[in-house]
This record gives C-alpha cells, sequence and structure tokens, in this order.
C-alpha cells in the first residue's frame, strides 16, 4: 500500500509540474497570442505529404525544372523514398541546385519495353519575379533523338542554357543543334548565354553506385 | 526465502503499473496540446521514470534484511535501469534540445530532405577530384551542425546559389543612335527597341518648321528563353584502332615533303611585286599632304546633308543650348525657413510657377510658354510572358505642351524576340499604319496620324506580339 501511495504521489507530482509549465507558458508576458505556435509550425514537423508545393516554400536552393519528353513517354524521378510514379510529360520538380538526379524514362515511342536512366543537374537558380518561380521553370527537353542514340549505346549530353539577349535571335529554330566533335558542350553554351542545367543520357541501367554515372559527382 | 520469492513475484507487474500511472499522467496533462509541450514532459517523463526506478529499486533492496534478497533486488533492478539509462548520455536532456539547436541553422525544405545525406556520402568518396570537393566542403558544413538532426526535416545550410538573369525584353526609349527626322514624315536611325515619335507645332509661329522628336519609356517584361546543346558520344569513338595482329594501324604514315623555298636566289620579279608577294616586309603607304583623311566621314555626306551643312547646324545647336533658357526647372526651396509662402523665382524675365508646396517644401516649375512637347507613354499588357505567349503593348500619347501638335509619326521598332501579329494594331485617334523596316533590320510599326492634337489632347494605340 505505501508502494502505490509513493508512485501515485510521483505521479501527481508529475501531473502538478507538468501542468504549472504548461500554464506558466500560456500566461506569458505578450498575452495568449504569443504562445500560440507560428502559422504552419505544426504542419513543419508532420510527415511531407506530395502534392503542389507553393513558392513560400520553396527554399533559396531549390529551382524548379520542367521536363518533356517524347509523346507518350512517362518520367520518374528517384527520390529518397524510392523511385516516385511514373507520368507523362512536362514534369515539373524543385530540385536542389548542384546536386544530380537521376531520372527514368519509360514507354519510350518505338522502343516499347526498354527505359533509359538519364541524370539532370541543375547549374544556376534563375532570378524570376517573386511568385513566378513554378510559372517560370527551368525547361529541359529529351528528344526521341537523344532516347534512340542512349538505347544504342551512345552518350548524349546536353546543356541547357538562358539566352537572356533579347536582340539575339535563336541559333536555330528548333532552339538546340550539335556541337562539332571534340567541342565542349558547356563550354558552346557559355559562349550562347548562361548554362541552367545539364542532362546526360546513356544509361540503360540504374546506377547501384553513386559517383559512377556523372564524372566529380553523385548522382 | 519468503521475501525472496514474494519479490519475484510482484517484480513483473509492479512496473507495468508505474509506466500506466505516469502515462496516464502525460495523456491529461498534455491533452490541452499534443505538439509543443508534449516534447518537453516526455523527456522530463523518461528521466523521472529512470530516477523512480532507481530510488524505487534501492529502497526496496533496503526494506529487504537478508543479503541474498539484496542481491536479488540488485539483479532485478538492472533491467529496469537499462532502458532508462541507454539513452540518458545522448538523449537524457538531449532529444528535444539538440532537435531545436539544430532547427535554427536548418532552412525549412519540406520537399527533398534525404538526397543530400546520400550526396554528401558520395562526395566525400569521390574527394580527388577538385570539383567534388568543392561540393564535399559545402556538404560538409551543410551537415556539419546537422548530424543529430533528425534526417527527414534537416537540410543543407544555405550556400551561395549562382544566379542567372533575370531574362527581360524591354521595348521603348531610344537606346542606341538617335533617332532623327527625314524627309516630311520618316524618321531613320531606328533600331530594334526604339519607341519615338516625330511632330511639329501646328501654328504660325517662327519655329513651326522644327520637327521634333520624342521618345518613350521603356517597357519591361520578364519573359525567360532556352536552348540547348548537345553532345553525343558514340560507343567506340574513342578508342584506339587495333589491327589484325593486334598491331596498332594507326601508325604515322610516311610521307616526303619537299620544302620549297619562297625566294629564290634569282629573282625574276621587280622589287615592288617581290614586296607585295612576300609577307613581312609590307610598307605602310603614306597619305600624301593634301590628302583628306577618310577614317572620319562626315556623319550626313552620305545622303543629303552636306558637310558644310553639318557644321552650321552643329553651331546652331550649340548656340540654342548656350542662349536659350531650359524648358523646364524643378528644385526644392524649404519654406519651413521663411514665412514667405513660397519663393518666388525667375529665370529670365519668366517667373516659376508653383506645382505643389507640402511639408515645408515648395516644387516650382518653370516653362517657357509656347513650348510644343508631345509625351510617349508605353505600357506592357503583363509583367511576365513565356516563350510563343501573346503580349500586348499601349503607347499613350498627350500633348503635354501649349501649342497644338501636328504631323505626328509614332514608330516602334520591335525587338527580336517580339514577333507582330499582323491585323492587331489599332488607334483611337484615325491614323494610317504600315509597317516597315528599321534600320538594323528589325521591324517597325508606324503610325501616321491624320489628327491635329490639341493641348492637353491625347490617345493611344495598340497592339499584340507573340514572345519567341
Amino acid at each position: 500500500m505505501l508502494r502505490v501511495a509513493r508512485v501515485l504521489m510521483v505521479a501527481a507530482l508529475l501531473v502538478l509540474a507538468i501542468d504549472s509549465g504548461h500554464a506558466r507558458e500560456v500566461a506569458g508576458p505578450r498575452g495568449d497570442s504569443a504562445s500560440m505556435p507560428t502559422p504552419g509550425a505544426i504542419g513543419a514537423v508532420r510527415r511531407l505529404q506530395p502534392g503542389p508545393s507553393p513558392e513560400s516554400m520553396l527554399p533559396h536552393a531549390v529551382q524548379p525544372i520542367e521536363i518533356r519528353g517524347p509523346k507518350g513517354t512517362q518520367i520518374s524521378i528517384e527520390t529518397a523514398e524510392g523511385w516516385s510514379p511514373a507520368q507523362a510529360g512536362p514534369l515539373r520538380m524543385g530540385l536542389v541546385v548542384g546536386h544530380p538526379y537521376r531520372l527514368r524514362i519509360t514507354n519510350i515511342p518505338q522502343h516499347e519495353g526498354r527505359e533509359v536512366f538519364p541524370s539532370v543537374r541543375v547549374l544556376a537558380k534563375l532570378a524570376t519575379p517573386p511568385g513566378m518561380a513554378w510559372r517560370f521553370p527551368v525547361e529541359i527537353v529529351v528528344d526521341e533523338d537523344d532516347l534512340s542514340l542512349a538505347l544504342a549505346g551512345s552518350h548524349v549530353r546536353r546543356v541547357v542554357y538562358s539566352a537572356c539577349d533579347p536582340d539575339l535571335p535563336d541559333v536555330v529554330p528548333e532552339g538546340w543543334f550539335d556541337v562539332r566533335p571534340g567541342d565542349d558542350c558547356l563550354d558552346v553554351a557559355t559562349t550562347l548565354g548562361d548554362p541552367v542545367a545539364e542532362l546526360i543520357v546513356g544509361n540503360r541501367l540504374p546506377a547501384e553506385f553513386a559517383g559512377t554515372a556523372w564524372p566529380g559527382s553523385a548522382p | 526465502m519468503n521475501a525472496h520469492d514474494v519479490r519475484v513475484d510482484r517484480s513483473p507487474w509492479r512496473w507495468p503499473r508505474l509506466l500506466v500511472i505516469v502515462m496516464a499522467a502525460v495523456i491529461l496533462a498534455s491533452c490541452r496540446s499534443i505538439t509543443q509541450p508534449l516534447v518537453l514532459p516526455l523527456a522530463a517523463v523518461a528521466v523521472a521514470t529512470a530516477e523512480s526506478a532507481e530510488e524505487s529499486a534501492e529502497e526496496s533492496a533496503e526494506e529487504s534484511a537478508e543479503e541474498s534478497a539484496k542481491e536479488s533486488a540488485k539483479e532485478s533492478a538492472k533491467p529496469a535501469r537499462k532502458p532508462a539509462r541507454e539513452p540518458s548520455p545522448s538523449v537524457a536532456p538531449a532529444p528535444a534540445v539538440v532537435q531545436t539547436g539544430c532547427e535554427a541553422p536548418c532552412g525549412p525544405l519540406p520537399r527533398r530532405p534525404l538526397l543530400a545525406q546520400g550526396h554528401a556520402q558520395s562526395h566525400a568518396q569521390s574527394h580527388a577530384q577538385s570539383h567534388a570537393q568543392g561540393h564535399a566542403q559545402g556538404h560538409a558544413q551543410g551537415h556539419g551542425s546537422c548530424e543529430t538532426c533528425n534526417q527527414t526535416v534537416c537540410m543543407p545550410l544555405a550556400r551561395p546559389v549562382p544566379m542567372v538573369g533575370p531574362c527581360l525584353v524591354c521595348d521603348g526609349g531610344d537606346a542606341r543612335a538617335p533617332a532623327m527626322p527625314v524627309a516630311r514624315f520618316g524618321l531613320k536611325n531606328l533600331t530594334s527597341g526604339d519607341t519615338v515619335a516625330r511632330y511639329r507645332a501646328d501654328d504660325d509661329g517662327p519655329d513651326s518648321c522644327d520637327v521634333h522628336v520624342t521618345a518613350s519609356n521603356c517597357a519591361c517584361v520578364y519573359a525567360p528563353r532556352f536552348g540547348s546543346v548537345r553532345q553525343v558520344t558514340r560507343p567506340h569513338e574513342e578508342a584506339l584502332p587495333i589491327g589484325p595482329r593486334g598491331l596498332a594501324i594507326d601508325i604515322a604514315t610516311e610521307a616526303k615533303i619537299d620544302l620549297q623555298p619562297v625566294c629564290r636566289s634569282t629573282q625574276a620579279l621587280a622589287p615592288e611585286a617581290a614586296r607585295k608577294a612576300l609577307p613581312g616586309v609590307a610598307l605602310e603607304e603614306r597619305l600624301g599632304p593634301l590628302a583628306v583623311d577618310q577614317g572620319d566621314p562626315v556623319r550626313e555626306s552620305g545622303s543629303l546633308v552636306q558637310p558644310v551643312e553639318d557644321v552650321r547646324d552643329d553651331q546652331l545647336e550649340r548656340a540654342e543650348l548656350v542662349q536659350t533658357p531650359r524648358m523646364m526647372v524643378g528644385f526644392d526651396v524649404p519654406l519651413a525657413w521663411t514665412c514667405a509662402r513660397a519663393a518666388m523665382v525667375m529665370v529670365g524675365r519668366q517667373q516659376a510657377e508653383v506645382v505643389a508646396a507640402d511639408r515645408g517644401t515648395a516644387t516650382l516649375r518653370l516653362e517657357s510658354p509656347g513650348r510644343a512637347e508631345l509625351t510617349l507613354c508605353k505600357r506592357a499588357g503583363s509583367d511576365t510572358a513565356r516563350v510563343g505567349e501573346e503580349l500586348d503593348f499601349t503607347i499613350y500619347l498627350y500633348n503635354s505642351g501649349d501649342r497644338a501638335l501636328t504631323d505626328i509619326v509614332l514608330v516602334d521598332a520591335l525587338p527580336g524576340r517580339l514577333e507582330f501579329v499582323p491585323g492587331s494594331a489599332a488607334a483611337n485617334q484615325p491614323a494610317e499604319f504600315v509597317t516597315d523596316q528599321g534600320d538594323d533590320g528589325s521591324v517597325v510599326l508606324k503610325w501616321q496620324f491624320q489628327h491635329t492634337f490639341k493641348p492637353g489632347e491625347g490617345g493611344f494605340v495598340r497592339f499584340r506580339t507573340v514572345v519567341r
């Protein structure tokens, strides 16, 4: 009986201590509003849910991109929780600048049943007007020719650049061209504008080891 | 013996009961809020549970008088201490403290939390390369204060991110060579982005034949554009070709090169011809003493105005700048220092007009009477546009002078990224619209108004373009 009474006393003391601490917090110097959590504090500690991300939740180091593939292709991206559900393009997502990510493109026209695993990396962040980051993502286009070359065993590297000069016309109407053999596409893109993203297509199997697909960095 | 048996029988039910009581207390205490106040009570409960377990175990051990009962009591208390003490070195006051201390340097990044850790490890593996070193250092800094943080919430610290842009398409103004009137309704030196108008006063004044040119403001629209370059490396393209017996076949081909002297001992050409034929010995030709310097042609000598007239015009402009008072002067006079309602400013024989007087400051405006002035204001329909979207522009005209204006010709040389939509040009005053070509090949929209704008009267034109 004495032990039970002692335990009950300890529990009662605990309840009193916790309740008094909570009451002290509520009766702060600023009143009731000061003790209230800041807007979004409760949601910030909860588990993340899939869905659209407003720009207010977009960190500074994240740049929205938009990946387009040939008609009918399915695109997914590898995250820490596995591959995202494959979706038809264009696929919009926010990537951390400087970090390579792995994609998976399936349902390729004329190559049904085969898939490629490109790597994409954002090189710079666009200076967009406030509230316009998702409206103006970096546009990355994966051509059908890129996928055919990759499936044939070639290594395709694309550098997307931002051409800000209003007077410079496009080099070619299609918006892209092949560099000469021996030229580096990043150097060529630097002469035409500001490189903002890099895409490498060539893996036909998902790489298991980090750093094998991208020279000098992790996938 | 009996006491020992009793302790063995009671010990399995004692701790669950204690835990149930403590959990009930925590639930009761935290029923008001289940988020913030719950963290600290849980840590406090964990510590208090361990302490109470130790005390109760020691007290129960003291109560048993026999030595064997003491030993059994210590053994029975050990499994109760372990779960309470194991987290204590790293957790004891820490679980909430470490997380809250780490939340401050870590920016909230809700969407992509976990890839950064893998990148940091892989960057550390590829530490030999210089490019990866920068990333690894950045990640080491980013994760340095977040090692004990919850990895699903913690993100790398903010690093300087390279920025690009903003990519603007601007139209308006008169940026490059100043536009100049030619003929009766023409303008030259029109380059992409220029928006200017020419006009003259419609009266019998002495300067009614003078043609004035004014430019609009510059309207900029954010419109990024992307291109890409591709590099394809085909398999075995870089490999060395191997011969049938394992020998490389790209060995240097033996070739015989006969070097022919450029100039033989016997020179059959004339010295002047040899001088021109041999590189590196060319002489700079000198101009005669009365030769005209061809490097600086007269500006207007190409078409209409002769060089002499051009010199005369320059002198007249300079004299006008020196002798004529400025058309508009605005400056502030602090009224708080004086008792006067406004300072009277005289420029020449003209008195300045008080435009505004507020907070001890008067703004004066000095306008010469009889001025012919047209104001252009250009507005874009949107501040942003994607490639392929339509973008409309409106140019407002306003006769801000005190004389009627006529022969107004408004031109807009579109920049290369704006494509005019045919049939979209409109004006609220009768005007003849044509498209022309600028001096740099740009598309020029031209409105020739057949309307005389009285003082204070205005109008506008509107057209649509496609961003490309």
